[in-house]
Parts: structure tokens; sequence; C-alpha cells
């Protein structure tokens, strides 16, 4: 009977050896961002799309692609984060309407009302994520109950805004995000660059490596003075933050309002999730592999759209996607297969040497 | 292990105090909000609002069945709207079904459900996706597909017998569609309180280990609850079909959001393993009744959106209170 339940070593067997080559630390590094996997897709991908469509590789092209996929790329950036705690926003759809509607009826042709419109979009996310984390925290509704009925509440808050399509939104807002710098650096690109960046560096905090232990496992996390509450709310409203610019971005290539821009935007930012090694679950997973993933996905389906395929089979694909690279990543370890979780549930395993089943 | 010995911890289960109090607490509400009901408008008569909440109800009631056991069980089912939407613009287009023949379309519709569903749970238990992903990844799957077959818009008309199974009052008084309403309800309840099959649900939600180590085939079982979560999705969209006597790409997507909350006000919980049909019915009318008085308002869709996302979150933070959580 133990046999099914093969016991592990509870020491990582790497502590064991006293010093590494630096090649191999560095390797070892590499892998544990998670983001060289992702990057791989990317680069194989990207040679594909390019010998497929050589056309596109200009600068006008490359400004094409950023623009269509950085709305997406920062939703599962968001979405992203909040799965690496260990939850499930699908919040994300509902947000970026939210910001599109309140954006394209509130923007004028003066900066002064540019700049309220940003910051309102982006308070508006981080709100949004607020209310997530109470529901989540404070009410200990499971995250994708709470989310789910959060985002009925809000797209409601998005048809009261605006009930049918429409509102302009002056170009010279637009060109906040859907312009360049000189001809020669795309905004988008400098917008993913902060966001890359700002991720990076919060990583590597206290908050950064909070996120992954509450992810990993709540309980030790808990026991090690990792205040759980607070780092789930704070991954809910950076999460809501990354909507907000999100639900900028598209309200700027769109140049309009729609209450229901952002629901079809929900599965494409889980599979971009996906992609990029983001464990669902939680605990494990780059926010940048999330970003890489969403440009993964516009490329597939600018190529399936090249090639004449019918736009519906745009969401088959992707559906498709998902499940392979969810499939595949469970796959690649042994380990997280195993311990691989359902619905955030204590996995139960029989000890090694007490041969009796604990909760790990 | 004698068969009294796992029958009588399994009776005190259903019986005991929590489920009892959940039942008694949803259909108290019920009452209650069918009483004050004509204080809010007056052509909201109880009889009346009996008879909409009943012939309304029952989709929610019966794709919730499927979500009740999917949550059992520990999981979600995410991909009930597509598969919905799926029976209906199936059933619709396709006029051979008609004369005598619509039990066969029925049948076929019901077994795509099941297929769906067992696609659902092979990926969960084999390929190892995490429920809420594999579902949701179904969902958009089947929806694309409804897309692709219909081309975006869907035709015909519902089958002369599903629509005289779901229209129409008995004797002006009864809802036709009652009766399969309570008869799917009575099936689901013995078959919840009296089988093998729902033994081996509830031991696998509560503790999947255990009921693996005590024999139970674990994997094949979570693939049928997603099978059967499925073909009453499909059921749920026959009847919707039927009742509204054509289909539409949008047919089944509010029942997502209602079903999950149903089954939460039923006193379910969502990590697995404890709950009662009943009470999820109790809960899908209730769901029902309070929609049905704000139609009787004057309110935009926008408001009632609003008030109807916060009664279920009230509704389920209430719900987790009284049972002391």
């Amino acid at each position: 009977m133990t046999q099914i339940f093969v016991p592990r070593p509870s020491v990582p067997a790497e502590d064991a050896t006293p010093k590494k080559p630096a090649i191999k630390v560095f390797r070892q590094r590499l892998s544990n961002t998670g983001a060289v996997g992702p990057a791989v897709t990317l680069t194989l991908m990207a040679v594909l799309y390019f010998y497929m469509r050589p056309s596109v590789l200009s600068f006008d092209g490359i400004h094409t692609i950023l623009n269509a996929g950085t709305a997406l790329a920062l939703a599962a950036a968001g979405a992203g984060l909040v799965t690496v705690v260990g939850g499930f926003d699908f919040s994300v759809g509902a947000a970026i309407s939210v910001v599109n509607v309140i954006v394209a009826t509130q923007v004028g042709e003066s900066v002064g009302s540019q700049l309220v419109s940003v910051l309102l979009a982006l308070l508006v996310g981080l709100l949004i994520g607020l209310v997530n984390s109470i529901l989540v925290i404070r009410f200990q509704i499971a995250s994708v109950v709470a989310t789910l009925a959060a985002s009925f509440f809000w797209g409601g808050i998005a048809l009261l805004i605006l009930a049918q399509p429409g509102g302009v939104v002056p170009p010279s807002f637009a060109q906040w995000f859907t312009g360049d710098v000189g001809g020669i650096v795309p905004n988008a690109a400098i917008l993913l660059f902060v966001v890359v960046a700002a991720w990076l560096v919060l990583k590597r905090t206290r908050l950064g490596h909070a996120f992954y232990a509450v992810g990993g496992n709540v309980e030790a996390a808990r026991l090690n003075g990792i205040n759980v509450s607070g780092t789930i709310i704070a991954a809910y409203m950076i999460a809501g933050l990354l909507y907000g610019l999100s639900g900028l971005f598209i309200t700027a290539l769109t140049s309009s309002g729609d209450p229901n821009i952002g629901a079809p935007l929900l599965l494409p930012a889980f599979a971009a999730i996906a992609i990029g090694g983001i464990r669902f679950g939680g605990g494990r997973g780059e926010l940048t592999g999330a970003i890489v993933g969403a440009f993964i996905l516009y490329m597939i389906s600018d190529l399936l759209y090249a090639f004449g395929v019918n736009s519906f089979y745009t969401p088959i694909m992707n559906g498709i996607i998902l499940v392979v690279a969810v499939a595949i990543t469970a796959y690649a370890s042994d380990r997280r297969w195993r311990e691989s979780s359902w619905l955030g549930r204590t996995v139960h395993r029989i000890h090694p040497t007490r041969g009796k089943v604990v909760q790990i | 292990m004698s068969k009294a010995s796992i029958a009588v911890p399994w009776r005190r289960k259903l019986f005991s105090s929590d489920a009892s109090r959940s039942l008694a607490g949803v259909f108290g509400v019920l009452v209650l909000l069918i009483a004050v009901a004509p204080l809010i408008s007056s052509a909201l008569t109880p009889g009346l609002l009996t008879q909409s909440v009943v012939s309304l109800g029952v989709f929610t009631a019966v794709v919730a069945f499927g979500q009740f056991l999917v949550i059992l069980v520990g999981g979600l089912d995410l991909s009930i709207p597509s598969v919905m939407t799926l029976a209906g613009v199936v059933l619709t287009s396709q006029t051979i079904f008609s004369g005598g023949l619509e039990m066969v379309g029925v049948l076929l519709v019901l077994a795509m459900g099941a297929a769906i569903g067992v696609v659902n749970g092979a990926g969960i238990v084999y390929l190892r996706v995490n429920p809420i992903v594999m579902t949701l990844a179904t969902n958009v799957v089947v929806g694309g597909a409804v897309l692709v077959y219909t081309n975006g818009t869907p035709r015909g008309t519902a089958p002369e017998g599903v629509m005289n199974a779901t229209q129409g009052n008995l004797w002006g008084v009864i809802p036709v569609i009652a009766i399969p309403f309570a008869i799917f309800v009575s099936i689901a309840v013995v078959v919840m309180r009296t089988t093998g099959f729902s033994r081996r649900v509830y031991a696998m939600g509560s503790n999947r280990l255990v009921a693996y180590l005590s024999g139970i085939a674990v994997n094949r079982l979570t693939i049928t609850v997603y099978a059967i979560s499925g073909c009453v999705a499909a059921l749920g969209g026959i009847l919707l079909t039927g009742s509204s006597g054509m289909s539409y790409l949008t047919l089944g997507d509010p029942y997502l959001l209602l079903s999950l909350a149903a089954v939460i006000l039923g006193g379910v919980s969502i990590s697995g393993g404890k709950g009662s049909y009943l009470a999820v019915v109790g809960g899908a009318l209730v769901l029902m009744t309070i929609s049905i008085i704000m139609s009787a308002t004057s309110w935009p869709q926008s408001t009632r959106q609003i008030v109807y996302a916060i009664v279920i979150i009230a509704a389920v933070i209430a719900s987790r209170r009284s049972r002391g959580k």
C-alpha cells in the first residue's frame, strides 16, 4: 500500500552539497524563476510567427503586437498574482469593464482630466481588489465564489455607468498608451518594462517572499510569523491595480467604452497564466511568465487569423492550449504531480517513518 | 466491515441536525419571502408567485444537482453554461427530432452532456488539471463549438414533445414543468439517500485518501460525478429550451453563478463531503423568488444585477454564520 505513496525526504537534496560551481548555481537560479520554459516557448513561437508572417517584422508590426497583447498581459499578470497566493480571481473581466466605462465617460481633452482619469482607474482597480480580499479573508468565502459574485456586482456597476457601448476617448489620451517615444520605443513596451521591473523588485522584498510562502502552504506561512491576511489583501489589491492598467490600456486601444469588454479576457488570461508556468493552487510561478504567455496566445490567434481560420475557433484553441499547458506543467514535475491539491485542500500522504496518514 | 457499520454513520450524517437546520433555514426564508412579496408589488400574490417560482426555479434546481455532486467531491463545474446552451441549440436545430422522435433527440443531447462531463473528469483525474481550470477550459471550448455549429445564430424551435412537457399549466393552476421537476427531485433525493453510489460520493468528498484506501475506485467515481453533472446540465438546457420554445447563445450564462449560489445557500460545504440536495433545491427556489420579486420593481437591469450580487454574497455569509463557521 505504501508503494503508491512513495515517501520523500523532507530535506531538499541540494542542501546536502556544500559548494556548487557558479554556473550550476546560476542555472538553478534561472530555473527557479520559472521563466525559462515560457521564454523558450516565446522564442520558438516568435521564430515561427515571423517566419510565417515576415511582413510583421518591422517597427510597426512589433508595435502592433505589443499594443494588441498588452491589455491581456497586464490582466494575466494580475490574475497570476492571485493564483500565486493560492486563489482564483474571476473578477478580472468585470474589473476591466468597470475601468473602461469609467475612463470612457470621464476623460476629457485636457491633460489634467486625463491624469485624473488614470488615477481614478487605478483607484477603482485597488478598490475591486480590496473588496475581493475582504470577502475572501474577513468572510472566509472561497475565492472562486467570492470573485464570481463580485464580478457579477461590478458587471452591474459597469452597466449602470454605461448601459450601451459608447463614449469617446480623445486621441491625445490614447497616445499615452498606444503611442511611441520618438518613433523608437512603443509606450506599451515601456509600460510592460515598468511592470516587470516592479515585479522583479517586489519579488525580492519581504512581501514578495510572503506571496510564495502563503501560496505554498498557508499554515506553514502562518506558523513562520507571516501576516497571511495582509499578504492576501496585498495580492488582490496589486492584481486590481494591474486590472486598472489593463482597463486603461484597452480603453486607449478601442477609444470607446463597452460594459462587456472585459468578459472575453477571462479565459485567455487563465490560459496565459498556465502557459506562463504559474501553478494553479499557488506557490509557484512568475508574473513575467504570465505576460509572456499572453503574447504567445496573441501570436497563435493572429496566426490562425492570418490563415483564414474562423474566429469562432479561437476560444476552442485557447481552451485546449490551457488544458495542455496545465497538464504539461503537472507532468513535468513528479513531486508536484503527487502533491497537486484539489481546490486548495490539504493533501494527505503516508508519513515515511511513522507509516500513518499525516497532513502536509 | 459489515453493512450495518457503514450504514449507521451515513444515516446519521444525512439526518444530522446540521443538514436539517440548513433545510429548515432555507425553506423558512422561502416562505418568508413569498409572504412579504405582496407588500412590494400587489401583483405578487402568494399563489402566482409560487407558480412562477416553481416554473422558473426548476432550471437552477436541476443543474444545481450536478454542481452539488461535483462540490461534494471537492471540485467545481464551470462548464454548466456552455453545456446547457449546447443542449439547447442541438435540440432546436435538428428537425428530425419531432413527431415521436423527440425522445431520441433528448437522449442524444443528454449523452452529449455526459460525454463532456467524462472529458472534464478524465482531464481532472488523468491529466491532473485543477477542476476549476479544466471545467473553465471545457466551458470555452464547448462555447466555441456552439458558435461553430450555429454559425453565430441558433435556428429552429424546440421539438413539440419537449414543449408539451414544459409549457402551460395543468387545470390552469399547476405548471406542467412541475411534473418533470418533481420526478427529478424525487429520484435525486432517493438516490442521494439510499444508494451505495451516494455513500461513496460522500465518503470520497470528506476524505479522498481514506476513500481510496477503503477500496473505492476514486478515479472512476470522480469521472462518473462529472458525467452526471454534464448530463443534468444538458437536461436543464433541454427544459429551458422547451419552456422558452427556442434556443439562444446566452441560454446557459446565468446558471453558473445561480447553481453555485444555490448549492452554497443549501448549506453545502464548498470544501466537500457535506450537504443535502433538498436544501439545494430550496436554495435555488429562494434565488428565483428574489429574482422574480426584483423583476416586479421598476429597476433597470444594472441595478437588479448589483442588488442580486449583494444578496447572493450576503446569503453566502449568512449561511456560513448560521452553521457557526
